[in-house]
């Protein structure tokens, strides 16, 4: 069977207020065009489908644009809910979705309540289990481990209940089909893209490569937006990436799908295909003077400007933007200053220590000995 | 100050009881639609710790619910460990608020301080607890609707008073209110020194103080001398003194040795007289104790022969035991007797009654043979009768007929006409069968009494068959107790037991008290004698007690202590050697011994008395010396040398006291001159402590330290919040404290640096919420007074109004707000923030009220 692997779209997000809708409708194109010149069985959408949970009505159209598209060119689609999207709100545009073919796994469930889709390839001669691990909080688990009886009896670490999650799955699994799993998670030892949100790839929300079950034939990841692939999992894991450069994090990363070729029982066969419709992310290093010229070389690229300046002046921001109109951080960097301001510290100082340093900074003169005596016993009257 | 539980009833939408559990969470949202009671939570909580509420302020009756008399609120909250409650209610009419404040201890609730019921007590108590009142709470804890940027964006002055409530700064000016009081006790005490210098000490100086010493110095040698002469007058007086009482000294031991002298005198007399008497007293003991012998040899043969008798026949009680034991056996031995006669009566009886019934049985076999002879005669009597009456009836029916005519009755031919019966036939055949008849019943009668008399026989033979087995046991049993008794007494007269044993008995018992009475006798007059050996016996040691006393009186005297006295008294004269230490006992030997110390006791008394007129003429001549020695000068009554010590002692003392006194006013001189030199240097030292504390109390002032301590403060607050601001916007922001106002400084514009009046909504939430978070964990490590961790922080800011993006970054920052031991709660009515959050207390509206549950 032949899966395309997408994920972490992130519809409408925007960077540095820049509406970023004509790349997307652009990427997602890319995506349509790769599924049906590839003749795919299946898509596999690994999660944050959308940047937010208040979903824009222009973010809805392009998704549902390309689903539309899907169906009718007979490619039907296994989703899930990544950090970012809405499950409630996947949750209730399942039924409606599944009319165009797309299949929507909302939450962690086990096998058996539909935790694993079911697809047949076009011709009709293979069968493949796809097992779908939504996104889920460290700070949720204990909802969904409730669900599974292996892991309800007492706490277990969101890896180590994870690792029972995933053997529920591959328990699931049988030889006749082609097993896969698609999961929105942070699986340690993976490099991330650098604009994904910081709390989900600490070490809370890891999971452990050894969870990846052997017997899957592929796995298929969101989350991290460099496309890469798994180290120290026993089966082929990849995240697939982001359609865009998202942030300047990922600057210089080319941006892909996942052509998945697999047989039951057996490796699959990965290739990429390049995705390119999105503008490019740089950072451009230079000096006032040579921003004119910077500007010829980049093209309609978003640019991060580290200006090398002596000192901050303000308006600098503005002359840069107006020579570079997509400048969209201008940074100053600055001549190795010795930091003026000596950190201040009346940090756990007492009252008399306080005074010390009042005096000596509004005498500019250490505190006579009798002043102190003074002060401790006026301090003595008033506090003892 | 982290809540841990709370509990509100009839408070605004809160109509029923709704409580919240706090103690798990970590970061929360409360969640609801607007109007259904979010900020009422917290009002309920600002209501229980300080009576009041942000929108109604001191008037919380506003907030109790339509239609409740009262609204309730309980909070559960913890400081430094410890668990603390309080509840507040308050009626709908205003007034009538309550208060309890209590702290767990063991588990259980407790009072917690004085007046934890009363309003004021529990709202000073809560303030002291919390270290924060409400105003500083509203801004550092649980953030209101609205208030939530104040603290970055208000006034400079209102964020310096805050600031000073928080950091408990006032302390700055306590103290610089009492350096003030310090400063100006020292001015007081410097001008009221001044003035008693003037006043006390003005005419003092060296010079008055010297002529003073010197007149001291005058008086004090005057005072030696005089004491000198009094020490020489003591000396003679002594020496006088020693003489007059070594001449009475003489004159006791020669009363003593007179007195002495009758005394022995008198016990020789006495002593010789009791040699005498003790003679006679020797031999009347001697003629006592051979009689006392006699009767000890009278008494010993009466006992042998008590004993003797008693050997032969036993004890007393013994032998009246026996005698007892003969009595039963002489009636016992009748009773046998007796029995004899009523056995041999029984047989005999016996006997009789056998030959009786003999008699008896041979009568009725006599009338059994009347009796059948009776019957037999009436059977032929009966025979005949029948033969007669038959006779008659044929011849009856064969009246007329003749032989060979048909029988009336078999109809046979008759062979022969029969012969009918003759009527005396009939009758003499009738009155023989009835007198057989009367003969036959009286033999019957006989036969039955004759049968009733033999029953009797043989019930009376039986009768006395049965009374000699009984009598024949009666008779063996009193021979079996006779013959035991007999056994008994037999041994006590050598197995020949006399015919009257008893009586034999008896006698021994006489014989027996006769022998005691004997011995009793004997003995008693065993024991007169005794008592007249112990009489004279006694009489004779009385003379020896005379001679033991006059020989202890002898020994008492201590002729040789007299002796020792008059030696220390009168060593010149010669005194006799007293008589030996051991004195014999008898009395001769001792009144010669006696006679002999009176002879030389008169010699020694002659020459005692020359002595004493020797010793009386040095005396006088000692008293004429010291009435020579007294100075003219000095007013003193000549007499004898003691009396002379009184005047010349006092005429000392007064020199001496003169001269104390003289000593006394020299000192008292120089102390004032001390004193006044002390004043001065106090004077001089209020003057410095007036000018120290005057500085230090212009340093204290608010526009001084408080105001370089506020802006200190806010400094480290900016660069704290640094930290959470560059977390919270992706390193974008920084936030900086000048000139009494905050700036951001945006690291993607150019450092650019804005007035944080001019930020967006999402920007101000950020900075307001870092700058939120730096406060409650900076308060405790600025503040100068002892403050609990601020362990809460509750942020109300409905969120609503910020566009998709901003809301974006909000959610994001509250996202990465990691629990560190805080209880963040989030306010909020949008999903979207609630959603991401770990936990979501949602409250929802109904009829009866809102309520609130925790919802996944």
């Amino acid at each position: 069977m032949r899966f395309l692997h997408t994920g972490d779209w992130h519809i409408g997000r925007a960077l540095r207020g820049r509406s970023r809708f004509d790349e997307y409708a652009a990427a997602l194109q890319q995506v349509l065009d790769a599924a049906t010149s590839e003749g795919v069985d299946a898509l596999l959408l690994a999660g944050d489908i959308y940047d937010q949970r208040a979903v824009s009505a222009e973010s809805d159209r392009l998704v549902f644009e390309l689903l539309i598209k899907l169906a009718e060119a007979s490619i039907p689609v296994v989703a899930i809910p990544g950090n970012h999207d809405s499950a409630a709100r996947l949750a209730a545009l399942a039924p409606l979705l599944e009319r165009v073919g797309t299949h929507v796994v909302h939450k962690v469930v086990p096998p058996d309540q539909g935790g694993i889709v079911h697809l047949e390839s076009r011709s009709g001669d293979e069968t493949a289990s796809v097992a779908c691990l939504p996104f889920v909080s460290p700070r949720r688990f204990a909802d969904a481990a409730t669900l599974f009886e292996s892991i309800s009896d007492g706490y277990v670490s969101f890896d180590a209940g994870m690792g029972r999650v995933l053997a529920a799955y591959e328990n699931a699994f049988d030889d006749e089909h082609v097993n896969v799993v698609m999961g929105h998670m942070f699986v340690s030892g993976s490099e991330p893209g650098l604009s994904e949100r910081e709390i989900t790839i600490g070490a809370d929300y890891a999971v452990s490569p050894q969870h990846i079950p052997a017997t899957a034939s592929y796995v298929a990841l969101g989350h991290i937006h460099k496309p890469q692939k798994v180290r120290g999992a026993a089966a082929d894991t990849r995240y697939c990436g982001s359609l865009l450069q998202l942030d300047f994090g990922e600057r210089g990363q080319d941006k892909s799908v996942l052509i998945v070729d697999a047989k039951p029982g057996k490796p699959a066969k990965v290739r990429h295909v390049a995705i390119d419709a999105g503008r490019k992310l740089m950072d451009v290093d230079c000096a006032l003077a040579d921003v004119e010229k910077v500007a010829a070389e980049i093209g309609d690229a978003f640019v991060r400007v580290n200006l090398t300046v002596d000192r901050p002046v303000p308006g600098l921001a503005d002359q840069v933007r107006a020579a570079l109109p997509n400048a969209l951080d201008v940074r100053l960097i600055l001549p190795q200053q010795e930091e003026s301001e000596a950190p201040r510290s009346l940090r756990g100082l007492d009252p008399r220590d306080q005074f010390v340093q009042y005096y000596e900074h509004s005498h500019q003169a250490g505190v006579p000995e009798e002043i102190l005596v003074a002060f401790d016993r006026v301090y003595e009257d008033v506090v003892g | 100050m982290r809540p841990l539980r709370l509990e509100v009833r009839g408070f605004t939408s809160f109509r029923d009881v709704q409580t919240v559990d706090f103690a798990e969470l970590d970061l929360f949202a409360l969640w609801g639609p607007t109007g259904s009671g979010k900020s009422s939570l917290l009002d309920a909580m600002t209501y229980a710790l300080y009576g009041q509420v942000e929108r109604v302020g001191k008037e919380a009756s506003q907030l109790v619910s339509q239609g409740q008399p009262r609204m309730a609120v309980k909070l559960d909250f913890r400081v430094d460990g410890s668990a603390y409650r309080v509840t507040r209610s308050t009626s709908s009419g205003g007034g009538g608020t309550k208060v309890l404040l209590e702290r767990q201890a063991h588990g259980s609730w407790e009072s917690y301080g004085d007046g934890a019921d009363k309003v004021r007590e529990v709202d000073k108590a809560l303030i002291a607890l919390i270290g924060l009142d409400y105003d500083a709470f509203t801004r550092s804890v649980l953030l209101p609707q609205g208030k939530f940027a104040e603290f970055l964006v208000g006034e400079a002055d209102e964020r310096r008073r805050i600031l000073t409530d928080l950091l408990g700064l006032e302390l700055f000016g306590r103290m610089g209110k009492r350096a003030r009081a310090v400063k100006e006790e020292a001015r007081l005490q410097q001008q009221n020194k001044r003035e008693l210098v003037d006043r006390e000490y003005g005419s003092i100086d060296e010079e008055s103080v010297a002529a003073v010493r010197g007149a001291a110095a005058t008086l004090a040698r005057r005072a030696v001398a005089a004491r000198e002469l009094e020490r020489s007058i003591e000396e003679l007086a002594a020496r006088w003194t020693r003489l007059c009482s070594r001449r009475a000294a003489i004159a006791g031991v020669l009363a003593e040795v007179t007195g002495c002298t009758e005394d022995l005198r008198k016990r020789a007399t006495a002593l010789e007289r009791l040699d005498r008497q003790a003679g006679d007293f020797e031999r009347s003991l001697k003629s006592a104790r051979a009689a006392e012998a006699a009767a000890l040899g009278a008494a010993e043969d009466a006992q042998a022969a008590r004993l003797a008798a008693e050997e032969r026949w036993g004890k007393v009680d013994e032998i009246a035991a026996l005698a007892v034991l003969a009595g039963s056996f002489l009636r016992t031995r009748k009773d046998l007797a007796a029995a004899a006669v009523s056995l041999d009566e029984a047989r005999a009886a016996l006997d009789a009654a056998t030959a009786g019934a003999a008699r008896a049985t041979e009568q009725v076999e006599a009338a059994r043979r009347t009796r059948q002879e009776a019957e037999d005669r009436l059977a032929v009597a009966r025979a005949e009768h029948d033969r007669v009456h038959r006779k008659d009836l044929v011849g009856g029916l064969t009246h007329g007929l003749g032989k060979g005519e048909p029988c009336p009755v078999c109809e046979r031919p008759l062979e022969r006409v029969p012969k009918a019966a003759s009527a005396g036939e009939i009758e003499a055949a009738a009155k023989a069968a009835t007198a057989a008849e009367k003969a036959k019943v009286k033999a019957e009668q006989e036969l039955a009494a004759a049968e009733r008399e033999l029953a009797r026989a043989e019930a009376t033979k039986a009768s006395a068959a049965q009374s000699i087995p009984r009598c024949e046991k009666a008779w063996k049993e009193l021979k079996t107790r006779c013959e035991a008794m007999h056994e008994e007494l037999a041994g006590a007269f050598d197995d020949d037991v006399p015919e009257d044993p008893e009586r034999e008995l008896q006698q021994r018992l006489h014989a027996l008290k006769d022998l005691k009475e004997k011995e009793e006798r004997a003995v008693d007059e065993q024991r007169e004698a005794g008592a007249g050996v112990a009489s004279a016996e006694k009489e004779q040691a009385s003379i020896a007690a005379s001679v033991g006393e006059h020989r202890a009186a002898l020994v008492g005297t201590n002729l040789a202590g007299i002796v020792a006295r008059v030696r220390d008294a009168a060593p010149e004269v010669k005194a006799p050697d007293p008589f030996g230490k051991s004195l014999p006992a008898e009395a001769a030997q001792l009144a010669r011994l006696a006679q002999e110390a009176v002879e030389s006791f008169d010699a020694l008394d002659l020459e005692l008395g020359a002595e004493l007129e020797r010793v009386t003429e040095a005396a006088a001549a000692l008293a004429e010396e010291a009435r020579a020695a007294l100075p003219s000068d000095l007013d003193i009554d000549a007499g004898e040398p003691p009396e002379m010590i009184d005047g010349v002692r006092r005429a000392a003392g007064e020199l001496a006291t003169e001269a104390a006194l003289a000593d006394e006013a020299a000192r008292v001189a120089a102390d004032r001159l001390e004193a006044r030199k002390r004043l001065e240097d106090e004077i001089a030292a209020h003057h410095e402590e007036q000018v120290v504390y005057d500085a230090l109390q212009k340093d204290l002032r608010s526009d001084r330290i408080v105001q370089f301590l506020q802006a200190e403060a806010l400094g480290v607050l900016a660069a704290a919040a640094t930290e959470h601001l560059r977390e919270l916007s992706g390193t974008r922001y920084r936030l900086v404290y000048d000139g009494d106002r905050f700036f951001v400084i945006d690291a993607w514009n150019g450092d650019e640096r804005r007035n944080v009046k001019t930020l967006s909504g999402g920007e101000t939430f950020l900075t307001s919420l870092a700058l939120a978070l730096a406060l409650s964990e900076q308060i405790q490590l600025l503040s100068v007074t002892e403050k609990g961790r601020l362990e809460s922080l509750f942020l109300d800011e409905g969120f609503g109004s910020l566009d998709v993006e901003s809301l974006e970054v909000v959610v994001d920052a509250i996202e990465r707000l990691r629990g560190e031991d805080r209880l963040v709660g989030v306010i909020t009515h949008v999903n979207e923030l609630a959603d991401r959050l770990p936990v979501r207390l949602e409250i929802t509206k109904s009829p009866r009220g809102s309520q609130v549950a925790r919802s996944a």
